[in-house]
């Protein structure tokens, strides 16, 4: 007799339960899908209009690294552009010998050791490095 | 009769009160509009209104000034140097606020040659306001040489323009510089060491481990399987690029900090000349 309430205790705890998430299906359907399900689609514009075999050959290295490898990863880098992205648009910009030496000198600067030397992007909460921008001193206000 | 008169008086009522309407676009509203417009920041918007009172009244001078201003504070000053040329006859005639305003122009869009050949042209400049834009121009090219010929034309002590880039073409003159060469040199003998020498010793270190730890790898590989294996060679490339990039960084790092250096007087020279004119 005793097992007996104890069960139809828990069933009717089971029965109210299921209702209860029933009345409420409207609010937990808002937080359904709220994380990334790893099937979204990343395209990158830096791998985009090669104008030649070697911007090619090397924007297929760097999908390759993105795809695979990168995207095993957190955000590690410290800057914005990241290296592999730096990397790319180096080469794009200056050439295979010029753009593969700042790579280089690129990743033994990803160190976050000295954020004194760089740009913040507040944004990102990265520090900005673009291979393909000088800083330039505006001469002119953009205010008077 | 009484009928014929209330519709009479109707049908004036309304005509006047049609008449007595407001154009929201005529000159002087335009005018008003575009100046708040201008003064609120809503620059783009100012563009199209100043344009609007260009084309009502092509001989207002003020408005063809304040349509420049828009131009330029809206970040168009390829298209503001474009209308500019259109709106007016010949530049080197138009009046003195309207040719500073063209320089403005001009300086925003760093075309120095272009510029320059403006002001030695122009004819309603005076002859320090030819020579501090020039001084300008050659200060924010890092011609510090040239900059200082141009402002000794300036002879006027109590020009405060002129005394600020005095001490700013001093300061880039005679201040310390880094030599890339050195710094090359330095991180071809020590990797590294060149990144220190312009301050960035954190980044040398960093430099120093990761060429001689493939360094180092590379010469354990060598030991251990020979040169007809890949392994060794694997690291001697890695290697290789870790050195020849601390070399390219090194030169980098001087120049940089030659750059920054120059920014800082630059960014000086921008709030002065920004307050003078």
């Amino acid at each position: 007799m005793k097992y007996t309430g104890i069960v139809f205790l828990l069933l009717s705890l089971l029965l109210c339960g299921n209702s209860m998430a029933q009345s409420s299906g409207k609010r937990t359907n808002l937080y359904r899908n709220m994380l990334e399900d790893g099937n979204i689609k990343k395209t990158y514009w830096q791998a985009q209009n090669n104008q030649n075999e070697l911007q090619t050959a090397f924007s297929g290295l760097f999908l390759f690294y993105k795809t695979f490898f990168s995207s095993q990863d957190l955000t590690v880098c410290t800057f914005t552009p990241s290296c592999s992205e730096y990397g790319i648009l180096a080469i794009k910009s200056h050439g295979m010998i010029k753009g593969g030496l700042m790579t280089m000198d690129r990743l033994t600067r990803c160190n976050g050791l000295s954020p004194q030397n760089y740009e913040f992007d507040k944004k990102l909460m990265l520090l900005k490095d673009d291979p393909t921008r000088e800083p330039l001193v505006p001469v002119v206000a953009s205010y008077k | 009769m009484k009928k014929g008169l209330l519709i009479f008086l109707g049908i004036l009522s309304l005509s006047l009160k049609v008449i007595a309407q407001e154009n929201l676009y005529n000159e002087t509203n335009t005018r008003k509009f575009g100046e708040y417009l201008l003064e609120s920041g809503q620059y783009n918007f100012a563009v199209k209104e100043f344009e609007r009172l260009n084309f009502l009244n092509p001989s207002d001078s003020n408005a063809k000034l304040n349509l420049m201003k828009s131009y330029r504070l809206s970040g168009n000053w390829e298209d503001g140097i474009r209308r500019s040329n259109e709106i007016f006859e010949d530049l080197n005639l138009i009046p003195r606020p309207h040719s500073i305003e063209y320089s403005k122009l001009l300086l925003t869009g760093r075309d120095w040659p272009r510029a320059q050949h403006y002001w030695e042209t122009n004819k309603t400049l005076p002859s320090p306001d030819k020579a501090l834009l020039n001084t300008t121009a050659e200060i924010f090219n890092s011609d510090f040489q040239k900059a200082l010929e141009y402002v000794s034309l300036v002879n006027d002590s109590t020009n405060y323009l002129a005394e600020g880039y005095r001490s700013i073409i001093d300061r880039g003159l005679n201040g310390k510089r880094k030599s890339p060469f050195l710094a090359g040199f330095m991180s071809t003998a020590i990797p590294g060491l060149g990144k220190a020498y312009t301050g960035n010793w954190k980044d040398g270190l960093v430099s120093l481990i990761f060429t001689g730890g493939m360094a180092f790898q590379a010469y354990r590989k060598f030991n251990q399987f020979g040169a007809n294996n890949y392994r060794p060679w694997i690291y001697t490339a890695i290697g290789t690029g870790f050195y020849l990039g601390n070399i390219y960084g090194s030169v980098k790092s001087a120049k940089v900090k030659n750059r920054k250096r120059i920014n800082i007087l630059q960014h000086e020279a921008s709030d002065l000349f920004n307050a003078y004119y």
